[in-house]
């Protein structure tokens, strides 16, 4: 509180209590019209009376005189009533506290001492008068009759103690005005910190919904527009433009503008330097003491009205990505808080801006790695085609000299026109699966699912391969469920898968060996189980046999026709149903190749299955 | 009666590895080596089918069809494409232009004789 105010309150307290004084006075002199009364209420009326224009001038800025004054006019009133009261053994000495306690509160922290010092004469000068008689009607009026020689050392004493009371009481009233004013400043202190922490939350307020503007845009086209008015906005400059680097053009290029600026002014500043100025750091008001080119600059934006540039460079991770420049006028001064607070902006939108490079060049980068892709696959099916057309000759010829058109061949001739025929074949199917894979990595092979049962499924395959498997006396048998739900696949997809294992597994059996086929429903997805008494494979091979062109014993193999692409296409279209599979193999023993597919929700068209590509 | 049937096909090999084991199945065959014969050929004998080969120079497979099938004439005879375009959507742009049948090459020639007889 200030002292104004604290003397204005209790001027204030003081009238009323004059005021009340004077009422009380009046209903004294009623009881007892003695020569007491009438004393009491002339107190009470001039301490009512000169109350009055304290209050007056206090409130017209004189407070420190108001405040002497007011001590003064206490400590005449106390040593009135002490004279009035019996002089030196008054009781009433003990208001002496009352004008010391009012100038430890209202004045310098040396006057309580001072005031007490004075105290102490006004009653010593009291006890003198007394001695000498001088205050005839006082000692008449009270006060018992003391002995001479007891006299002074009662009154000693009592000065003495009245001393001691009036420092104590000045230093109490310091300890509080000091305390007091200590709480004052702490209390100022702790209102600056939380005003303090009140802006710098606004500032990361502003920050933080300022960013998520800027991330929301996804072209340099449409950020910079809006990042530049909003920054204007904050700092409540009207004129401005942002220039970003291209890097087509290796060059800074006008992206935005807010005011009347015109081309031809951003051109003269872009001319004069206004990139090179700065090109990192925090924002910037330029000076003459930037260099005699920037003196130059700012003499010749004066002459178009403007006072002040402001530089805030764009930069992330030492990448120059543009500038804001602000062309401030007249009354338009940025203050050091906000310029500070546009740092974080402007970084910010630096990182805003090196996004959306990064994602410009990923789009690049992505188009490039499609267009590669198209180009492979057309690749691919344009070799597909050129083999076809010499294979057709190799197989068509051999066939025809096969068929005995050109006449009787021999043994030998008949051996090696069908190891042709045979070869020529094998290049055949490994074009089409290389052609498969090409089609399912591409991602352009699209599932055609249906409902589909497993028990018409195995219908339509198991003819295809059980010439090969009776030719090596291999039994095949099938193990399904009666209630066994269809699934949900593409049919001729599906087929391939079973057709690929079981040509697997009838490959790798020996004579006189078993392959079955088994099914489970497992957890919404039916688990088909495809297991042979075969050579089994070893634990290291197990993790590659699903990988490209692997074959565990390529030698072996190759007079049994596979193209060692088999697994990969099988796994991948296993894959594309969403499901999994997998091999449980011991060497020697035989092999399992478990996997799965879903369930369907719709029950099987039995006329689907069967149906093979 | 022998039935008639014209194979057209730019590659001499193919031509002649079709048209011999036709011959040999006692067809009566007649040789083109472009779209554009293909079509003189067939309205000149009225054949009872037509193998066509859909890549070829002058006049190409597809023109052949859309013009064979366009015309009151010749539509009702059967067309089997033999192509080395294996690809579905090559499949597909066949039967679009109205192809009967289409066999991918290389093929082997029991299941050319058994394709072209399910036509006659």
């Amino acid at each position: 509180m200030e002292l104004r105010e604290q003397l204005s309150e209790v001027i204030t307290a003081r009238v009323i209590l004059g005021a009340a004084l004077f009422v009380a006075g009046i209903a004294y002199r009623l009881f007892d019209p003695g020569a007491l009364s009438l004393q009491l209420l002339i107190t009470a009326m001039v301490f009512f009376a000169a109350n009055v224009p304290f209050l007056y001038f206090s409130r017209r800025g004189h407070e420190e005189l108001v405040s002497i004054l007011m001590v003064a006019l206490d400590t005449a009133i106390v040593t009135a009533a002490v004279i009035y009261t019996g002089g030196v053994l008054s009781s009433a000495a003990i208001f002496y506290v009352w004008p010391i306690i009012s100038a430890s509160l209202l004045l310098a922290p040396w006057t309580p001492y001072i005031v007490a010092a004075f105290c102490g004469l006004l009653y010593v000068g009291v006890w003198v008068l007394q001695e000498g008689n001088a205050l005839v009607n006082a000692s008449t009026i009270t006060g018992p009759e003391f002995p001479k020689n007891w006299f002074p050392q009662t009154v000693g004493i009592r000065l003495a103690a009245f001393l001691l009371i009036a420092l104590l009481t000045a230093m109490l009233g310091q300890a509080l005005v000091r305390s007091n004013s200590e709480l004052r400043q702490a209390k100022m202190r702790t209102e600056g910190q939380l005003e303090q922490m009140r802006l710098v939350n606004e500032q990361l307020r502003s920050i933080e919904e300022t960013s998520q503007v800027f991330v929301q845009h996804h072209e340099a086209v449409s950020l910079m527009p809006e990042a530049l008015a909003k920054l204007g906005r904050l700092m409540r400059i009207s004129t401005g433009f942002a220039l970003v680097y291209n890097e087509n053009t290796e060059d800074f290029q006008l992206a935005a503008r807010i005011g009347s600026l015109t081309d031809e002014q951003i051109d003269k500043l872009r001319e004069a330097g206004i990139v090179q100025i700065r090109q990192s750091g925090p924002p910037h008001v330029c000076s003459a003491d930037d260099g005699p080119e920037v003196a130059h600059l700012l003499r010749t934006i004066e002459r178009g009205g403007y006072s002040e540039i402001i530089l805030v460079p764009l930069t992330a991770k030492d990448h120059h990505f543009g500038l804001l420049c602000f062309l401030t006028s007249g009354s338009e001064r940025v203050r050091p808080a906000k310029l500070s607070a546009l740092g974080p902006l402007s970084s910010q939108l630096a990182v805003a801006l090196r996004n959306i490079e990064f994602t410009e060049e990923l789009a690049r980068k992505n188009e490039e790695l499609r267009h590669l892709d198209e180009l492979k696959s057309d690749f691919m099916a344009t070799m597909s085609h050129e083999l076809r057309t010499p294979l057709t000759s190799v197989i068509g010829y051999s066939d025809m000299i096969l068929s005995g058109v050109t006449g009787e061949l021999n043994e030998k001739q008949t051996q090696f026109i069908e190891s042709i025929l045979k070869n020529g074949e094998h290049l055949l199917n490994l074009i089409n699966d290389v052609l498969d894979l090409t089609k399912i990595e591409a991602g352009r092979l699209e599932l055609n699912r249906e409902p589909v049962d497993l028990r018409s499924a195995l219908l339509g395959v198991l003819p295809i391969v059980k010439p090969r498997a009776a030719d090596k006396r291999i039994k095949i048998s099938t193990f399904l469920p009666t209630d066994v739900p269809p699934i949900d696949a593409d049919p001729a997809k599906f087929n391939q898968i079973l057709l690929n294992l079981l040509t697997n597994a009838i490959k790798y059996t020996h004579e006189n060996g078993s392959v079955s086929v088994e099914a489970r429903p497992k957890e919404g997805f039916i688990e088909i189980w495809v297991t042979d008494t075969g050579i089994g494979i070893s634990q290291e091979d197990i993790d590659t046999i699903f990988q490209r062109f692997t074959q565990i014993d390529s030698s072996a193999s190759r007079s049994q026709g596979g193209t060692g692409l088999g697994l990969a296409i099988t796994k991948e279209l296993v894959d594309l149903h969403g499901g999994e599979i997998k091999v449980v193999s011991k060497l020697g023993k035989g092999s399992s190749f478990v996997f799965t597919m879903p369930i369907s929700q719709e029950p099987a068209d039995h006329l689907a299955a069967g149906k093979i590509s | 009666m022998a039935k008639t049937i014209v194979v057209a096909d730019d590659d001499p090999d193919i031509l002649s590895i079709v048209s011999m084991s036709l011959e040999t199945q006692g067809y009566t065959v007649h040789k083109a080596t472009n779209g554009r014969e293909a079509v003189d050929l067939t309205k000149q004998y009225r054949p009872d089918l037509i193998i066509m080969d859909m890549m070829m120079p002058i006049m190409s497979g597809y023109e052949a069809v859309q013009e064979l099938k366009a015309d009151d004439g010749t539509k009702s005879i059967p067309i089997v494409g033999l192509s080395a375009k294996a690809m579905a959507t090559d499949m597909e742009r066949a039967t679009d232009v109205g192809i009967d049948g289409y066999i991918t090459k290389p093929f082997r020639i029991a299941q050319v004789l058994s394709v072209i007889e399910g036509y006659l």
